[in-house]
């Protein structure tokens, strides 16, 4: 018996142990290569020059690393708090089956199955001063926004882009519109017998049961909003004068200006940001879920 | 009996093709080009006959492989994420020389040509273009792509708007701009997007090159050169394209060959676009020098564009391929047939009689460098990324009003710190 369980633990370690390789070379060390080079001087190409948490210093007090910290900040906040509640509204209307619902489902989740870059690009256009979309829907109601430059004026920039970004909810649909299809049916019988109307019934049962879904997608979609970079990068590229600029941008940066030590030390604070607004948003909403309680 | 005989022949025969084949390929040296002079280039056609007629000559021997790469940002970024690193980005590359690329010269794996540039081969680049990619004395890139950047007129759009010359004072430089928006269109292209704000970059050059004569890049950036060259530009925005702010190149490339802007700057480079894509525009072009803002007259941007580079290799014949490629490359045959058909300017001279239009552009550019009392290098070339980068940001804050010439200034000598 004991050797059958220690044959069995052989296994499991031998079976682990590619993926374990591949963690390590691939995970931890660039982990603790990044963390060296931030407390280093270093442009790339040459040798390193150790100067203890300057660089960290140097971020703290820069205007431009504020303000992606603050962008990333309303960056999670928007994909946690706007897209995913959107993306329960649908998946709860689709969830009823309404006339056309499974193509609705396809068209919202078409845009998770186009390149970033092409929708960028699209939305570009879309913003556009002088033959864009939005001016052309607009103009006729406000004149003066008929060349309105949304990407280009600091103050609707950032808006502009993370309006874009929350529309797309496609993928926390699915997984909001797979989980309630487990919810079980016997709770929405006895509410209806109980003279609940379906409102009610998505409030007082859908909602709740989904709560550990949903923790779930605005986690993945925080940690998403976090780590932002395509979109704006190709729209914006963080300008201008930096109101939409994200860590990632200020790391791309700073590779782009051969300033590797403050990028590792951009890298260590993103990974910290972000963990840190896991771990505070698992704490508040926790990670139970009544949905496991209920099967069992 | 006889599909075993029939196996074993092929069998064997196969074995003789492979040796036969790993033999030549072993023979062989395969040189990879990582180019952005490629797909819609003005460039790409001619480097591609240049690159397939050495290859032809060289079969057997030497081939060289060019890797598309046509996004200059983009290619950039990889040239000098490979050398951090610690890989090569390819045989042959190219990257503009400014004070942050001049790191690449510490990097092991860019070959230095200082012992191979003699003889009729160093007699065929300006001596100073020489002593310019020297650094430390080592020439670990070869000047090749010259940039100068004038102004651009739309002469049509001028007389439209009552202007029957180029603009020679600044105070006429206004007043065809007054003019020519009370026509409905914007005076001058700008682009403050992409890496370098280019466009705007160049008008900011120009500006201060009037101001602070040829050693302008030589005071420190919060010099009241820059402050007031800064309100000229801040003045030129008011005249610009709607989209300016944000917008990349292509976009007041666009404009111009459009006919939405009059007043522009760019390099040859742009010569032979232009003609394909914009040809009314391209027949009423003029070209000049910027109107003296300062006390500065005749005064015309020109810079080193590209360099070229070789990753270093141990291998003697690795390395004699390369040279025997960048020597046809940098001959003044290959440079002029580049060169005429894109309209882009080179330090290896040539001799070539201006019949074309595109080529009537490319001498007046030319005469204008002949002509000027002075060169400078643009903003990026003279102060590196990292300042043409916060000078992209900050400035359409600045056009803005949402912060001063002192502050922006402040803030790219900040970057410059670095």
């Amino acid at each position: 018996m004991a050797r059958s369980r220690n044959r069995n633990g052989l296994y499991i370690v031998l079976f682990l142990l590619p993926v374990l390789i591949l963690f390590v070379l691939f995970f931890v060390f660039p982990l603790f290569f990044t963390a060296q080079t931030s407390v280093m001087k270093w442009k790339g190409i040459g040798d390193m020059e150790f100067i203890g948490l300057r660089n960290f210093e140097r971020l703290f007090t820069d205007d431009t690393f504020q303000m992606a910290l603050g962008n990333n900040l309303i960056w999670a906040l928007a994909s946690g708090f706007i897209q995913v509640p959107l993306a329960l509204l649908v998946a709860i209307l689709l969830n009823r089956k309404p006339k056309g619902w499974g193509a609705f489902r396809t068209i919202f989740f078409l845009p998770n199955v186009i390149s970033a870059v092409a929708i960028a690009m699209m939305w570009t256009q879309v913003y556009n001063p002088n033959h864009g979309l939005l001016n052309a829907l607009l103009a006729p109601i406000f004149p003066d926004l008929a060349h309105y430059h949304w990407l280009g004026v600091p103050a609707t920039a950032l808006a502009a882009i993370i309006a874009q970004s929350v529309l797309y909810i496609g993928y926390f649909m699915i997984i909001l519109m797979a989980a309630a299809t487990n919810i079980p049916i016997e709770l929405y019988e006895a509410a209806e017998l109980d003279g609940a109307t379906r409102t009610q019934q998505e409030f007082a049962i859908t909602i709740p049961m989904l709560r550990g879904t949903l923790v779930t997608s605005a986690t993945l979609a925080m940690a998403y909003g976090i780590r932002h970079f395509e979109a704006t990068f190709l729209m914006t590229g963080g300008g201008p004068a930096y109101s939409t600029t994200t860590m990632g941008i200020v790391l791309f940066q700073q590779m782009d200006e051969l300033q590797y030590g403050r990028a590792g030390a951009v890298a260590l604070i993103l990974i910290a940001f972000g963990t840190g607004m896991i771990v505070l948003l698992r704490a508040i909403f926790g990670s139970k879920d009544p949905m496991s309680d209920a099967s069992q | 009996m006889r599909t075993s005989k029939v196996l074993k022949f092929l069998t064997t025969l196969g074995v003789v093709l492979t040796l036969v084949g790993a033999q030549a390929a072993a023979q062989e040296i395969v040189l990879t080009w990582p180019c952005i002079w490629v797909g819609g280039d003005a460039k790409a056609a001619p480097v591609k006959e240049i690159v397939d007629a050495f290859n032809a000559a060289n079969v057997g021997k030497i081939r060289v492989d060019i890797e598309a790469q046509p996004n200059y940002d983009a290619y950039e970024q990889k040239i000098r994420t490979s050398l951090a690193a610690g890989t090569s980005p390819g045989d042959i590359f190219t990257f503009k020389l400014n004070p942050a690329t001049s790191e690449f010269y510490k990097s092991p794996l860019v070959m230095d040509f200082s012992k191979d540039l003699t003889g009729t081969w160093a007699k065929s680049f300006p001596a100073a273009s020489i002593k310019q990619a020297t650094i430390k004395g080592q020439l670990k890139s070869l000047p090749f792509e010259v940039g100068v950047t004038p102004v651009w007129y739309n002469m049509a759009l001028l007389k439209k708007a009552g202007v029957t010359k180029v603009p020679a004072t600044s105070a006429e430089f206004w007043a065809a701009a007054d003019k020519l928006k009370a026509l409905g269109i914007s005076p001058i292209a700008q682009n403050t997007g992409g890496t370098n704000a280019y466009i705007t970059m160049l008008w900011f050059t120009q500006i201060a090159a009037t101001r602070g004569g040829e050693n302008v890049w030589s005071k420190p950036i919060t010099d009241p050169v820059f402050v007031e060259s800064l309100k000229d530009l801040k003045k030129m925005f008011s005249y610009a394209n709607v989209d300016s702010v944000g917008a990349a190149p292509a976009i007041a490339n666009g404009h111009f060959l459009k006919e939405e802007s009059a007043i522009y700057s760019n390099g040859s480079w742009r010569l032979a676009p232009s003609e394909k894509d914009g040809p009314a525009v391209f027949s009423n072009l003029a070209f000049d020098y910027l109107p003296s803002f300062g006390t500065y007259k005749n005064s015309v941007p020109m810079f080193l564009q590209a360099m070229l580079a070789a990753g270093e290799t141990k291998d003697p014949a690795r390395r004699a391929a390369i040279i025997t490629f960048l020597k046809v490359l940098t001959s003044p045959d290959s440079v002029k047939k580049i060169s005429l058909a894109s309209g882009a300017m080179f330090t290896v001279p040539f001799t070539f009689q201006a019949a074309t239009p595109v080529e009537k552009g490319m001498q007046r550019f030319m005469d204008l460098v002949q002509k000027a009392s002075f060169t400078v290098p643009n903003l990026e070339v003279a102060l590196g990324p990292a300042a043409v980068a916060e000078f992209g940001q900050l400035i359409s804050k600045y056009v803005a009003g949402e912060t001063t010439e002192a502050d922006m200034l402040k803030a790219i000598a900040k970057k410059l710190e670095d």
